[in-house]
């Protein structure tokens, strides 16, 4: 059953921890020219790591499902390519060969040792691996263009609150689709990105550095990955539609509009409304077609079982009179 | 083997392809030349090299008098193949009688028709929920003078749930639970056999969920009904297991208890 409470004090703690992180390290450091994606990167691992903890997430060893490979290899693998390519000296053709080699693979660590793997009538070998290969693909296309948005742009913030907007609305469409556990780990993880992505942005304004910019590619690569592989194994494992899938992956780029001739917005904060704005449509539609689904599916499920718990509470409050009319 | 033996040349070529001692050519050999399955066995186990084996017997037993006249040293030789193929021989007669004696396992396959596997939950502790796995296979082989040599395997597709619900059956099949696509069976396979009155106590490996544990069946049953000339042997056994012990994630029991319990009924039908 879904733990609102719980979810709620995931998500303050995954957010003030990445956002406290960020403050203090930063003031520690007194640089003049501090390297916010060095920071920021351990900043959501960090914060990521205590939301899970609050939120009692389990996962088996040796790593049995997806999400346990997700959480263990994949979170981690994505944070510390990050933390590599927000070195300055680290080239870039050297960065987005990491990074390539890590989307190529993500696939087949999330689909190891499932059915899709096994050659069979129903999903043959060849098909899945071709399957895997447009994921990958995909994938990799959306994080270039976030990556080259962000450098385009004055501020940067929208560009990861837009990908946490899109990983929340995957999170809450994988819950609703029967994943609870699936959907929940999205919680912590939204909620250190965000509380980064905030807490960078006041550090940079105080410090009078007009742009962020060059900040956002860690924040990026974290939510673009978490993003992928939510998707990708509610798809697979869950019961998420291909279509819904997509469109959330695809929805992040649509902050691309601030960038058409004709479109472009006077100043910085309203291009970030508005890219967060185009985005959150798009997810609304998607959202809601996702509400109808388990109200079709799953919702008669759920009344009954509140009808069973109200008789459960009865029982305990009445248990003699609930016997006695039962004989009656 | 006559119209084999009759082809001089072709008996020829198949010493030289068994001479080889390449193993694919062995085998070419054997497929123009049926053997006894015990002998290939024997074979293989007393590691006698085959090109030898075959060689010899061959030239002992059919076309001495077609070869030419033998050395000294070719005659010890042929003694000592003689020899050897004797020894064959006498060890292939040992193994027939053994395996006549060893062949009391009878093996059964399992009749989906009249078995089932069906399991209860308890539900927010008042009440149990029914379900069953419609599509289960496996198979036991039951020796009733060496109980402690019959083995007991079953695999049951967890995709096929039903608790006459499909909403449920495929909320059950989602990673919050059965996790179909991850772990597609549910397995057990036994270790150790033992007589017990009334049936059979069944050690072995049971795994669910991408975790093994081993868990002890009382099989009850075993008694073997003649149907239309086809032999049938059923069991059934109940076995209760807790969901945490199988990787089930503790936050998501819920409503629907820790324990549970699986009823397997199954009839084989000998093979």
């Amino acid at each position: 059953m879904p733990e609102p409470l719980l979810y709620v004090k995931s998500f303050a703690v995954a957010l003030i921890t990445s956002a406290v992180w960020v403050l203090v390290i930063t003031r520690l450091r007194r640089e003049q020219t501090t390297n916010l994606n060095r920071i920021s990167t351990p900043a959501i691992g960090v914060g990521m790591a205590i939301g899970l903890m609050v939120m009692k997430v389990q996962w088996a060893w040796p790593l049995a499902s997806a999400l346990d490979r997700f959480l263990t290899i994949i979170l981690p693998a994505v944070i510390c390519i990050q933390w590599i390519a927000a070195a300055r000296c680290t080239p870039l053709w050297l960065t987005w060969l990491m990074r390539l080699c890590l989307v190529a693979a993500l696939p087949r660590i999330l689909l190891h040792q499932s059915v899709y793997l096994i050659d069979s009538d129903e999903t043959p070998l060849w098909q899945s691996y071709l399957t895997m290969v447009i994921c990958s693909g995909v994938l990799a296309v959306v994080w270039y263009s976030l990556c080259r948005l962000s450098k385009r742009s004055v501020e940067s913030v929208s560009i990861p609150i837009s990908l946490c907007v899109s990983l929340q609305s995957a999170g809450v469409c994988v819950m609703l689709a029967g994943y609870l556990k699936g959907g929940a780990v999205t919680i912590p993880i939204t909620a250190a990105v965000i509380g980064t992505a905030i807490s960078a942005s006041v550090m940079m304004r105080n410090r009078g550095e007009a742009k962020l910019a060059f900040h956002s590619d860690a924040l990026i690569g974290i939510a673009v990955v978490s993003l992928f592989s939510v998707l990708f194994f509610g798809h697979f494992f869950g019961r998420i539609t291909m279509t819904s899938a997509l469109a959330m992956m695809i929805a992040p780029t649509l902050c691309w509009v601030t960038e058409l001739r004709g479109v472009q917005p006077a100043s910085p904060w309203r291009a970030a409304v508005f890219r967060i704005t185009t985005v959150t449509l798009l997810l609304l539609v998607v959202l809601v077609q996702a509400k109808r689904n388990f109200d079709r599916s799953f919702a008669p499920l759920l009344k009954n079982q509140e009808i069973g718990e109200l008789q459960t509470r009865y029982a305990q409050t009445f248990p003699i009179e609930l016997e006695s009319s039962s004989l009656r | 083997m006559q119209t084999f033996l009759q082809n001089k040349g072709r008996f020829y070529r198949l010493i030289y392809r068994a001479e080889q001692a390449h193993q694919d050519s062995f085998r070419i050999a054997f497929d123009d030349f049926p053997m006894n399955r015990t002998f290939r066995t024997l074979l293989c186990f007393t590691r006698v090299k085959p090109a030898n084996t075959m060689a010899n017997m061959l030239r002992s037993t059919t076309i001495r008098s077609s070869l030419p006249p033998f050395s000294r040293k070719a005659h010890l030789m042929m003694i000592r193949s003689h020899f050897a193929c004797g020894l064959t021989f006498v060890l292939c007669a040992l193994f027939s009688v053994n395996a006549t004696t060893c062949s009391a396992a009878d093996d059964y396959d399992y009749d989906l028709v009249h078995s089932s596997v069906s399991f209860k939950a308890r539900h927010l502790d008042i009440s149990w929920i029914h379900g069953r796995f419609n599509e289960v296979s496996g198979k036991f082989s039951l020796d009733r003078e060496t109980p402690s040599q019959s083995t007991f395997a079953l695999t049951i597709k967890t995709d096929s749930v039903d608790t006459a619900n499909a909403a449920r059956d495929e909320h059950l099949r989602q990673p919050d639970y059965f996790d179909t696509k991850q772990f597609p069976t549910i397995t057990f396979k036994s270790t150790n056999v033992k007589p017990i009155e009334g049936g059979y106590e069944v050690k072995g490996d049971f795994t669910m969920h991408g975790t093994t544990n081993e868990i002890t069946l009382v099989l009850m049953g075993g008694k073997e009904h003649d149907f239309k000339g086809t032999k049938r042997v059923a069991f059934s056994t109940e076995l209760s297991l807790k969901r945490s012990d199988y990787g089930f994630d503790k936050n998501a029991i819920g409503p629907i208890g820790d324990k549970a319990l699986i009823m397997i009924d199954c009839e084989g039908v000998k093979k």
